[in-house]
């Protein structure tokens, strides 16, 4: 199969060719709605994809982003995170039901309030693991951003699903005390 | 901070660690774990290949005889009586699979843009599945039979003996899958079959990387499988395997006609990394070319597009011979949705890129035998999965088109004949509003626009030329499923609002009895806090029924204060009178933080609430005291 560089695929959102999001949509189409799926009801996923391509229409140029996969990820999950129903388990798809308990450990038992933005949070989450091994990293990133299942990650690192769970639960239980450290909860 | 601040947050992690995590974990020090893991996969394998070796040579004789399959696609080319097959105008089959081949790759390189041509599209003793059509059976996660109650919980089926009322002894049934990630999605269990629907993963793709430099190349991360395992219930708590049916891609919805089951699923046609002369041989095909119990399909049962490499696949089989496929087509109709009347398929999808368009493409059906027919093409989406229905061989449509912005939403209502040809329009409707719900009853349908009220619109559609909007009627907060309650009232489930802020779960009937003027008889609200419900797009798990005068549903409650933060479950079972208007019979907190998972269902006298291994059960003389 000929394999379109991301290069020549941005080159065609620059050019404003009509084939850009066609190409998009066919090169990383599926990959994207499993990703949204994961976290939303299909219908809505499906929605959030679209409205992925027509933001990257909208911003490319001249935008040219480093890495257009990850950035098309990116844009998804902020889109998706808008689209989801907070207050509500059943809208929101049922691996980020299971995601958002397993991250409830990290947060810190203190009554105190946070008044951070979520870029600081970004940031501070981004320290953390760069100070960590990489497996363990990208096993973190895999599992919380991209959504990826116990089995999946069990399958990827040819390990046990327990093993998965006890890695994943061990770097929860680091990142909620560097999260107090750094001073997170206060008060 | 709370865990979603936390899990939003994770949108401003570092661009690099996102990137760095994009790709299927592979590392050096993980080659002994992954060669540990293949063998045990291998030998499982092995052992699940010998046991199906005889059953395989079996399949493969009838496949033989069957046209559906060729053992050699080169020569269709040659088949002088081959001939091309259409459906609709924009889907067409293909000569041969280096058609296929070229086909993929044209549409690779095809510097033109897609252009949608414009055609011009009980009293029951018992409770069963909430489904769209009459007579057309649809597959659920719970499941009844009179005497027992049939759940499915994670990677097994629980069954629950229900004949003396009271559940009774509880069995579960682990099927023997092939992997452990199998995943059940949907049932059906009627005359002694059961049939569980199973999400397979069939094999991980490897990683294609230039060596050269590390440019990051399309690749496709696994292959999906819908399997059909299909049971002898002769014994209930001891379910006999009798075949399986697969079919590449991922589930998507099925139905089943009498004794035969409609399956269909999602799959993209990839066209393999090896040059066209080398996929097309034989032992190739089933790299590329969607399969049915691990054969090719044969090139005329796949309707190629210009519309991207984007899927239906779907199989027919009867449950009396679940290993033998009646028929199989593979439709290139993108990402779509699929609607069934009693004897015609629907598929439609949608198109957002350039404007808002849906393709409706029909295909007849009869015993499991399909016949491509005709398309069509309307502007805008068609927002509800009632919204579109087949009435005496005419089709009729609701759609909603907008632009990305979301403003200037316009509703129509299409009617087309049985060639799909458009024969009447009703447009204009509820400018700004999309549709939420629908139904078709008689000769009338009843449809919820909303933006901040929720006007409820009845058309008659017994002249098709000429559909015509009788009554309106305007109402705060807005429905989103609606059911027939008798020849003169419709009810309607959704919420109520204060602005577009949804603050409460609004039930409401609507007497209908002069259409021209419909009116609000009663509405219950469940308000005081904010409430989500899944009956909005799981139809199935609403329960009507008028005679026995149940309404059931199930909805997320979540409450907020100084001291909680809760989050739950619960069922509502409810019933009517023009007189009391709409009483709550009992609210019932479930087990599971989820009320996707539960359904409720009666059998004579006793009511139950049954999803994910737990069953409540009352007596519906006892609670309506």
């Amino acid at each position: 199969m000929k394999d379109l560089k991301e290069e020549e695929i941005l080159d065609l959102y620059f050019s404003r060719s009509d084939d850009a999001l066609r190409i998009t949509e066919k090169v990383y189409g599926s990959r994207l709605l499993r990703f949204a799926s994961n976290m939303i009801c299909n219908e809505d996923a499906m929605e959030c994809v679209n409205d992925t391509y027509l933001a990257a229409w909208n911003v490319i140029p001249p935008e040219r982003p480093h890495n257009f996969l990850s950035w098309l990820y990116k844009v998804l999950r902020n889109i998706v995170c808008d689209r989801i129903d907070w207050n509500t388990a059943s809208k929101r798809g049922k691996r980020v039901n299971v995601l958002l308990d397993e991250l409830a450990e990290c947060i810190s038992d203190s009554k105190a309030s946070y008044e951070g933005e979520l870029s600081e949070t970004g940031r501070i989450i981004s320290d953390f693991l760069n100070s960590m091994d990489k497996d363990k990293r990208i096993m973190f990133v895999r599992r919380y951003w991209y959504g990826l299942s116990i089995s999946e990650l069990s399958k990827e690192y040819a390990v046990s699903q327990s093993k998965i769970k006890t890695t994943l639960f061990r770097i929860r239980k680091e990142l909620k005390e560097y999260l107090i450290k750094e001073g997170v909860y206060y008060g | 901070m709370d865990k979603k601040d936390l899990f939003k947050g994770l949108n401003y992690i570092d661009d690099n660690l996102i990137s760095e995590a994009a790709e299927p974990y592979n590392s050096e020090n993980v080659q002994t774990g992954k060669k540990v893991y293949k063998n045990k996969r291998k030998n499982k394998l092995l052992k699940v290949a010998a046991g199906l070796t005889v059953a395989a040579a079996m399949i493969m004789a009838v496949f033989a005889a069957n046209d559906i399959f060729k053992e050699d696609g080169l020569n269709v080319a040659d088949d002088k009586s081959y001939k091309q097959k259409t459906l609709g105008n924009s889907y067409a089959t293909m000569s041969s699979y280096k058609e296929i081949y070229k086909k993929i790759q044209s549409i690779e390189n095809n510097k033109t843009s897609y252009d949608y041509r414009n055609v011009l599209e009980d009293n029951m003793a018992d409770s069963s599945t909430n489904i769209m059509t009459e007579g057309v059976d649809e597959s659920d996660i719970v499941k009844a039979d009179g005497k027992y109650i049939y759940m499915v919980e994670s990677g097994d089926i629980i069954i629950t003996d229900i004949s003396k009322g009271e559940p009774g002894s509880k069995k579960t049934i682990t099927p023997d899958f092939e992997l452990p990630s199998d995943e059940i999605k949907e049932m059906y269990v009627s005359d002694g079959k059961m049939i569980l629907i199973v999400n397979h993963i069939k094999e991980h793709n490897k990683e294609h990387n230039n060596e050269e430099n590390d440019d990051i190349y399309y690749i496709q991360t696994d292959f999906e499988e819908t399997v059909c395992y299909s049971y002898d219930l002769s014994n209930p708590e001891k379910p006999k395997i009798i075949g399986k049916m697969r079919q590449d891609g991922i589930y998507k919805t099925s139905r089943r006609v009498g004794n035969i089951v409609y399956l269909f699923s999602s799959y993209s046609i990839n066209r393999p990394d090896m040059g066209v002369d080398e996929a097309v041989e034989s032992g190739n095909l089933d790299k590329w070319i969607p399969t049915v119990n691990g054969c090719a399909l044969d090139c005329d049962r796949i309707f190629m597009s210009e519309n991207g490499i984007n899927g239906t696949m779907i199989t027919t089989f009867d449950v009396s011979m679940p290993e033998k496929s009646i028929d199989a087509e593979y439709v290139m109709n993108g990402y779509g949705n699929v609607y069934v009347s009693a004897d015609a398929i629907y598929f439609y999808s949608t198109n957002y890129m350039n404007r808002c368009v849906t393709e409706i493409n029909k295909m007849s059906f009869s015993k499991g035998k399909l016949k491509g027919e005709k398309s069509t093409s309307i502007r805008g989406m068609i927002p509800d999965v009632f919204a579109i229905n087949e009435q005496n061989e005419n089709l009729i449509v609701i759609s909603t088109d907008y632009n990305y912005s979301g403003s200037d939403m316009v509703n129509t209502l299409y009617v087309f004949n049985s060639e799909m040809k458009q024969i009447g329009i009703l447009n204009g409707i509820a400018l700004g509003e999309r549709v939420y719900a629908a139904r078709f009853i008689g000769n009338l349908v009843y449809f919820i626009t909303y933006k901040q009220i929720d006007p409820l619109f009845v058309a008659d559609i017994s002249n098709p030329a000429a559909p015509k909007m009788l009554g309106e009627l305007e109402v705060e907060g807005f429905s989103e499923y609606l059911h027939k309650w008798d020849d003169n009232h419709i009810l309607g489930i959704g919420y109520m609002t204060k602005g577009v802020e949804k603050t409460g779960i609004k039930i409401t009937m609507f007497d209908v009895t002069d259409p021209e003027n419909p009116i609000e008889e009663n509405c219950m609200i469940i308000d005081g806090k904010y409430n989500g419900a899944i009956f909005d797009d799981e139809y199935k798990s609403v329960l009507v029924n008028p005679d026995k005068n149940i309404i059931g549903f199930a909805t997320d409650e979540y409450i907020t204060g100084e001291d909680t933060d809760d989050s739950h479950a619960v069922y509502h079972h409810l019933k009517y009178d023009k007189e009391n208007g709409f009483t709550i019979v009992r609210d019932t907190r479930l087990p599971k933080d989820n009320s996707r998972l539960y359904r409720g269902l009666y059998c004579g006298d006793d009511f139950y609430i049954a999803g994910a291994g737990d069953i409540i059960h009352y007596s519906l003389s006892e609670i309506m005291k």
